[in-house]
């Protein structure tokens, strides 16, 4: 599933990862180490929404 | 040069050499009718000076003349960058040639990224580590990252010796002024040149504000005063009070109060009668309120009312089966700045179709309010349709004094 970030609109796709931020593709976001930071705007996590592909 | 300005001395290392905007009244939307100040500090290190920011591009002369009257700029050695945003970045292309030769950069990772898009500068910019001690220039540093405070690449800086963080956009105010300390000004005006910076600048951002306040608190940094970067700094009593007001308005429960706040626009006079009897209604239950015609409220004013207040009367007669623009446009703006009314009441009226209350009430629920019966009547109210604007209003008030604390 696609997670949306509520601060900054960025769209984490499990199928592109995020490479940059160490993340290979195919990670789903539940798997995605609880450091990780939004590739775009830098907050946590916890400010991700799930969507509808 | 002239040496028209001078810097201003704020501790033991540490100076003054902003610049102060008397005739700034818009910035970037946001009305600033007191003007505003671009901060920028200077710290005294051993052999040289550590510059934190810099100004706005069209203010070099004054900042240049503040900083000659503590040291020649070829002793700044090092230039700290807490925000990329141009209003304190948009001098240093200019005078970068002015410091050191060898005068280093140092930014936040987005802030590197941030500042050579922006400028392209033809030196590196050294990325920070967040939250480790930094020695510069002998002095130490310890730099915060607040991603989204407000913008992805905004950091803070804490100088230890003289225990002043400089907070840059956090903690700051649109205020031009000849004091420099909280202390020295009004207090009151500070005050709501402070809650219209919230407002209107950091609101969206709350919930990472109220993490970061306590992440900061486990720090226990021992601080004397707070630097911002626009209007007044913060010492003694003043810093626990800035403190202690942002934990508040990071908190959408805790800055909540009874208070109603009714806007609309109007085309006859049907809507403004309307908005009228739903604020004698609220008055009627005893609760606070606050009227607000969008013409003649600036953006920047409606969303400093919508900060505390707990619920939101909206209204818009129906023109061309769409709203006002007028009061599109403020809800574009308080609905990008994520304001959360815990309650809400369309009301409006219109000539054939009745279609501005629904798409109120569709704008009320995406703000997460919680939405009472709407109120909307053909052309011109009947005292029925004003009565029951009053009973609205009142329902408002007796929602709002069930549900917020005092």
């Amino acid at each position: 599933m696609k997670y949306l970030c509520t601060v900054c609109a960025y769209v984490y796709d499990p199928s592109e990862g995020d490479p940059d931020g160490g993340i290979e593709p195919g990670t789903a976001f539940e798997d995605i180490p609880d450091d990780w930071l939004c590739p775009v705007c830098g907050v946590g996590k916890d400010m991700f929404e799930p969507i509808e592909d | 040069m002239k040496k028209l300005f001078s810097a201003e001395k704020m501790s033991t290392h540490c100076h003054w050499v902003g610049v102060i905007d008397w005739r700034l009244r818009n910035f970037h939307g946001y009305l600033t009718g007191r003007g505003s100040t671009y901060n920028a500090y200077l710290v005294k290190g051993e052999g040289g000076y550590v510059l934190i920011d810099t100004v706005k591009a069209g203010f070099e002369d004054e900042f240049m003349s503040r900083i000659e009257t503590v040291c020649d700029p070829r002793e700044i050695r090092v230039v700290v960058s807490n925000h990329a945003e141009m209003d304190h970045t948009g001098a240093l292309p200019q005078l970068l040639n002015r410091f050191s030769p060898d005068c280093r950069i140092l930014a936040s990772r987005n802030g590197a990224k941030a500042i050579q898009a922006h400028f392209s500068l033809d030196r590196e910019i050294e990325v920070i580590k967040s939250g480790q001690t930094a020695e510069i220039l002998g002095k130490e540093f310890v730099f915060l990252e607040t991603p989204m405070i407000h913008w992805p690449d905004s950091m803070l800086t804490y100088f230890v010796e003289d225990k002043i963080l400089f907070s840059n956009d956090a903690f700051g105010m649109h205020l031009a002024s000849v004091e420099r300390w909280y202390d020295e000004f009004d207090s009151a005006l500070a005050y709501e040149e402070a809650l219209r910076y919230y407002a209107n600048i950091i609101t969206p951002y709350s919930q990472i504000v109220a993490k970061f306040l306590d992440k900061f608190d486990s720090l226990a940094l021992d601080i004397d005063a707070i630097a911002p970067d626009h209007g007044l700094c913060w010492r003694g009593e003043g810093v626990e009070f800035i403190l202690g007001h942002y934990k508040r308005w990071a908190s959408v429960e805790k800055r909540r109060s009874r208070k109603v706040a009714v806007v609309f626009d109007t085309m006859w006079e049907s809507t403004e009668l309307m908005a009228r009897h739903i604020a004698q209604g609220v008055r009627s239950e005893g609760v606070a309120c606050v009227v607000l015609p969008v013409q003649e409220s600036h953006r920047t004013q409606i969303a400093t009312e919508l900060l505390e207040t707990g619920a939101v009367a909206l209204g818009s007669p129906t023109l061309n089966a769409g709203l006002l623009p007028t009061v599109a446009d403020a809800l574009c703006y308080v609905q990008g700045l994520k304001f959360t009314p815990k309650f809400g009441l369309a009301f409006g009226s219109y000539g054939w179709g009745e279609v501005s209350v629904k798409l109120l009430n569709e704008s009320l629920g995406a703000m997460g309010a919680e939405c009472l019966p709407s109120v909307s009547c053909q052309y011109v109210p009947t005292d029925a349709v004003l009565l029951q604007c009053r009973e609205a209003g009142a329902r408002l008030a007796a929602k709002i004094k069930e549900e917020i604390a005092l």
